[in-house]
């Protein structure tokens, strides 16, 4: 059975030696060129953070050569994220011209997650020399979609937060190993789903996910409680390391270690807790054994009980 | 670090080349900036430049300046630098240049210092001007009536088009399936809180059934049998809403589609199907190439969650936006997508009212109001909720109590925002209060208008 990899979310090129050095195989990114501020401005987004103020996106094209001659040296490739699940369509040609610049420079591997887009690529016989990865942005729940994504040229899939395990088991038996599959694993647990998430996601307005409300109905209302932040626990804003088992049946290879922009010493204590449950994972035999066998390691005195799946 | 979004800084190097790079450390006289160390030969130049381009918060817009007077010096190396790279000092005389970039590291500084001290709601208070205590309201109806139990007048007769209601949870298909459908509709207006709004007086042509978030409001086959049969005999065109389509669902998905096939057949109509997600249609097509089911007998919509577009009730309140209200990005381009949508047999899309101009591009188009969804969870939030109280613990359920039908989450009134069942919704009543803007969108290409409150 192939080995998991971890695919770490990367906020700052200062960040990729000690996530590649905790654990980090692959590193995901964002990159907002200058050209897309200067047409469209700060919120229009070109990938999931639309944000102002946060150092969330890798800036300029010096960076960007610093960060090839860092994949040279140590070998973990960046995957850079262009997945705002709606673009304009006269959007898509500068977005192509960023895709070219960036492979030009290594990097030829995108997550994506507007169809739109998708079909662009792929009606203008593009998708030949990118490798495409279809975001959970994308929606892809089900295998007739699947399919199709892979007719128009998708080489990994990213199951969404809220497919359940059963399902990506299913799907990708339908794919028949002609893909690679990759599941959330630490971090940033969203009640809702991306592909069907039309709030900002800027950094002075949170997402309307994280906006208190109160629960009204028969009984007592409940205060909101905002969802909890980065703590000392691995995994406080969602975990799915009881998970890995029964992902890996599943034919999931890689594992997101969402946090693109959050503190580097909070993003590290995670690859590092994830590579550990991986290492465990991989020298023990069935479920429970590794979930034991985790959780003594990594939460002896609890965990964060903010699963990501419900096993 | 300055963020990238806030100041770009381009090296302008003799010859006309360009070196884009990103400020590091802003100081009194410049900028560190770094590069590659194979970059960094040949610097620094004679004759090189700087253009700073930084966004005004104030103004929403970036500016741009340059400074000819530069000179670069490079740092001696740190034990923190990354290997390989060199880091250079820009500094300049340049006063503009110079006191926009003390401004920049000011409003970066202040950004920081409130993320830091403040919460996500104090931030966002801080930077739209929203200030006191929230209010909620007490319950859905209440909710209901503070958005638009209030007096309404159209002043101009609406444009000739079709008027929908959207019938969803199972009390509703009971109630349209005893009552007259006269009856039903005073009714629906009344839940809605919308009895004296002037689109109650409006002829509905159209009835919805079928949830499209959810699907344990589905309506089982029987039930919808009838459902469709009391609406053909009571002049209402029936449309099924389907919800998007997960893996665990798909045989029921193949069973229903055929289902509705056959319904349609019987009747000798093509029954509208409003589909939520692309894999539905795949499977429709695909069942159809292998003659599982004729498609013909069905006529496809693209429903809300198809219609991929930014609806935020709080885009309006972002810093230096001009107007309050949802941002939406209108396109006249070719439309991959929406060609795509169309080859799979989609004929008519679905948009939302909320606020703001909508990319209507085809001629049959339905335009949802007052509710507009911003959200959606596979798995029900209001379950979780309910079930675990926390809203955060989705699972996916075979049977469902119906906790939507008692329970919401209610958020500031001022919002406009409530969630129903695992959605979220925004409230907009500018285009079902004016009827001068709704006859705008008929004439644009909305060809119905669904209501639901």
């Amino acid at each position: 059975m192939e080995r998991m990899k971890i695919t770490a979310g990367l906020g700052s090129i200062d960040d990729y030696i000690p996530y590649v050095k905790a654990g980090a195989d692959e590193l995901f990114a964002g990159f907002v060129p200058a050209a897309w501020q200067k047409a469209y401005g700060p919120y229009a987004p070109l990938n999931r953070r639309e944000v102002l103020c946060s150092n969330v996106q890798l800036g300029s094209l010096s960076e960007l050569e610093i960060l090839a001659g860092l994949k040279a040296k140590y070998g973990a490739d960046t995957v850079f994220t262009f997945n705002s699940p709606f673009y304009l369509p006269e959007q898509y040609p500068l977005i192509v011209e960023t895709m070219s610049a960036l492979s030009e420079m290594g990097f030829s591997s995108f997550i994506i997650a507007d169809p739109g887009l998708l079909l662009y690529l792929h009606g203008h016989h593009l998708t030949g020399g990118f490798r495409l990865h279809i975001s959970g942005e994308a929606g892809e729940i089900s295998s007739p979609l699947m399919q199709e994504y892979i007719r128009l040229g998708a080489e990994r899939i990213l199951f969404h937060r809220k497919v359940p395990i059963g399902d990506m088991a299913r799907m990708a038996k339908a794919c028949g190993g002609r893909i690679t599959f990759e599941a959330f694993a630490m971090n940033e647990k969203c009640h809702f789903h991306g592909a069907w998430c039309a709030s900002l996601h800027c950094d002075m307005l949170p997402p309307m996910c994280r906006v208190p409300y109160i629960l009204s109905g028969p009984g007592e209302a409940t205060d909101a409680k905002p969802q909890p932040g980065y703590g000392d626990l691995p995994g406080m804003t969602g975990c799915g390391l009881c998970a890995l088992h029964r992902l890996r049946e599943s034919g999931v290879t890689y594992l997101k270690c969402v946090g693109r922009g959050a503190r580097s010493e909070d993003m590290l204590r995670d690859i590092a807790a994830l590579r550990t449950a991986l290492d465990i994972l991989e020298s023990t035999g069935d479920e429970s054994s590794y979930i034991r066998g985790m959780k003594k390691t990594l939460f002896p005195e609890g965990c964060s009980g903010n699963c990501y799946y419900y096993l | 670090m300055i963020p990238y979004a806030m100041a770009m800084a381009d090296i302008l190097l003799p010859g006309g080349k360009k070196l884009e790079t990103r400020i590091l450390e802003p100081r009194a006289d410049g900028f560190t900036f770094r590069v590659s160390s194979a970059a960094s030969a040949g610097l620094p130049p004679k004759g090189a430049e700087c253009l700073l381009t930084l966004f005004r918060q104030a103004e929403k817009r970036y500016i741009s300046l340059r400074a000819a007077d530069i000179s670069l010096e490079p740092l001696q190396a740190m034990p923190d630098d990354i290997p390989d790279t060199v880091t250079f000092l820009l500094r300049t005389k340049n006063e503009p240049f110079l006191a926009e970039l003390s401004r920049l590291v000011r409003e970066y500084t202040s950004f920081i210092r409130m993320k830091l001290e403040l919460s996500e709601t104090e931030l966002a208070q801080a930077y739209t001007g929203e200030t006191g205590e929230a209010v909620y309201s007490f319950d859905v109806r209440d909710w209901r009536e503070k958005q638009a139990a209030r007096p309404v007048e159209w002043r101009e007769k609406l444009l000739p088009c079709e008027i929908a209601v959207h019938a969803q949870v199972p009390e509703q298909y009971e109630s349209f399936l005893t009552l007259d459908a006269k009856d039903f509709l005073s009714s629906y207006w009344e839940e809605s809180s919308l009895s004296r709004h002037p689109i109650s007086r409006e002829r509905v042509t159209h009835i919805y059934f079928g949830d499209p978030f959810c699907e344990h409001l589905f309506p089982e086959e029987d039930t919808l049998r009838r459902l469709a049969d009391k609406a053909l005999s009571s002049s209402l065109t029936p449309v099924v809403c389907l919800p998007p389509m997960p893996e665990r669902l798909l045989s029921r998905f193949e069973r229903l589609l055929s289902f509705l096939a056959e319904l349609a057949a019987e009747h000798g109509i093509r029954m509208e199907t409003v589909i939520n997600d692309i894999g539905t249609a795949v499977l429709l097509r695909d069942m159809a190439r292998k003659g599982l089911l004729r498609s013909d007998f069905l006529s496809l919509t693209a429903g809300i969650l198809m219609d991929r577009q930014r609806k935020d009730p709080r885009a309006g309140l972002l810093p230096g936006a001009a107007e309050p209200g949802p941002v939406h990005l209108p396109s006249d381009a070719p439309d991959p997508y929406r060609q795509y949508l169309q080859s799979l047999g989609i004929r008519r899309f679905s948009h939302e009212a909320c606020g703001a101009p909508v990319p209507v591009q085809g001629t049959e188009d339905a335009l949802h109001l007052p509710l507009y969804q911003i959200n959606t969870s596979p798995f029900c939030t209001l379950y979780a909720a309910c079930r675990h109280g926390d809203r955060g613990r989705q699972e996916s359920v075979a049977s469902c109590p119906g906790y939507c039908r008692e329970s919401a989450f209610l958020y500031p009134d001022s919002m406009r925002t409530i969630g129903l069942g695992n959605t979220l919704f925004g409230c907009s009543m500018t285009e079902l209060d004016d009827a001068a803007l709704l006859n705008r969108f008929i004439r644009a290409g909305i060809g119905r208008l669904v209501v639901r409150l």
